[in-house]
């Protein structure tokens, strides 16, 4: 028998219980040419390189997981600038 | 224009995923275009972009998460049936400020020098005892064995056992829903 604990709710989150409700939040389908922009982005904010040359380095191998902690966050952007 | 099989399989995926991953935060997935998919090419879902999300709730957490799949084809009596294979998935567990916490992650098919295969836990910095007396410089590498974990599964430690809020009323049956449906197709994993 699992027990969740109790949540006290704020108007903030009955607000966000109610917008559920009404209207379901749908994905969002990009394009490669902003999954490219995306990529480029991302790549700058966390590894502070192009998405270009984290993509060839990642692709290469030069750049692995182990190498910085949020190499797997942008990596996984790839398949949508590619694909 | 009719949607075709593909389409249709990979919209329910993104659906299924945005309803999991709605149990805790309002931000939406984002996926491949529908116009151009092809069968066994790999794909990702991302939520928020790969950018962490705020999750309200006992004490505040950031979460990231996503996945990596491919749509494959197997025989189903006389038909060809469409399925989902995941490549990869990655959620994480972070404090506001973006220290981390929890990461669980699994990439099966990796084959790069020293890439680990099998689902694992990394135990992050921001839990660790830095004064600790076993591996404390390296512990947060290492990749403790978890066996494949659903989304659902995460979704459910987040509001159980970390006290995040869950947004729907429904999330229970949501998560049990999809947690029934994760462990029928690996019944073998699921009774090891």
């Amino acid at each position: 028998m699992v027990t969740v604990k109790s949540h006290t709710r704020n108007p903030a989150q009955t607000a966000r219980r109610a917008r559920a409700k009404l209207r379901p939040i749908q994905p969002e389908y990009i394009t490669r040419a902003e999954g490219v922009v995306l990529l480029d982005r991302q790549a700058r904010k966390y590894l502070n390189m192009s998405g270009e040359e984290f993509r060839r380095k990642f692709r290469s191998g030069e750049l692995t997981y182990d190498d910085h902690p949020d190499v797997v966050r942008v990596a996984m952007i790839i398949p949508l600038a590619e694909n | 224009m009719p949607r075709t099989p593909l389409q249709t399989t990979i919209r329910q995926h993104l659906q299924y995923l945005q309803q999991i991953f709605g149990c805790l935060t309002e931000a939406r997935i984002i996926g491949p275009d529908r116009r151009a998919l092809q069968l066994g090419t790999i794909y990702s879902v991302l939520l928020n972009g790969n950018d962490p999300v705020r999750l309200d709730g006992h004490q505040p957490l950031a979460f990231s998460g996503g996945q990596e799949f491919r749509i494959v084809q197997r025989p189903d009596g006389g038909n060809q049936l469409l399925e989902v294979e995941v490549t990869q998935y990655w959620y994480q567990f972070a404090l506001p400020n973006g220290g981390k916490l929890l990461t669980f992650h699994w990439t099966p098919e990796r084959s790069s020098p020293g890439q680990r295969t099998y689902p694992h836990l990394h135990v992050e910095s921001s839990v660790l005892d830095p004064a600790g007396p076993f591996l404390p410089d390296t512990f947060n590498k290492l990749h403790i064995p978890t066996g494949p974990v659903s989304l659902a599964a995460i979704v459910r430690f987040a509001i159980e056992e970390l006290g995040v809020t869950p947004i729907p009323r429904d999330w229970n049956e949501r998560l049990l829903k999809a947690e029934a449906a994760f462990w029928q197709v690996r019944p073998s994993i699921a009774s090891d």
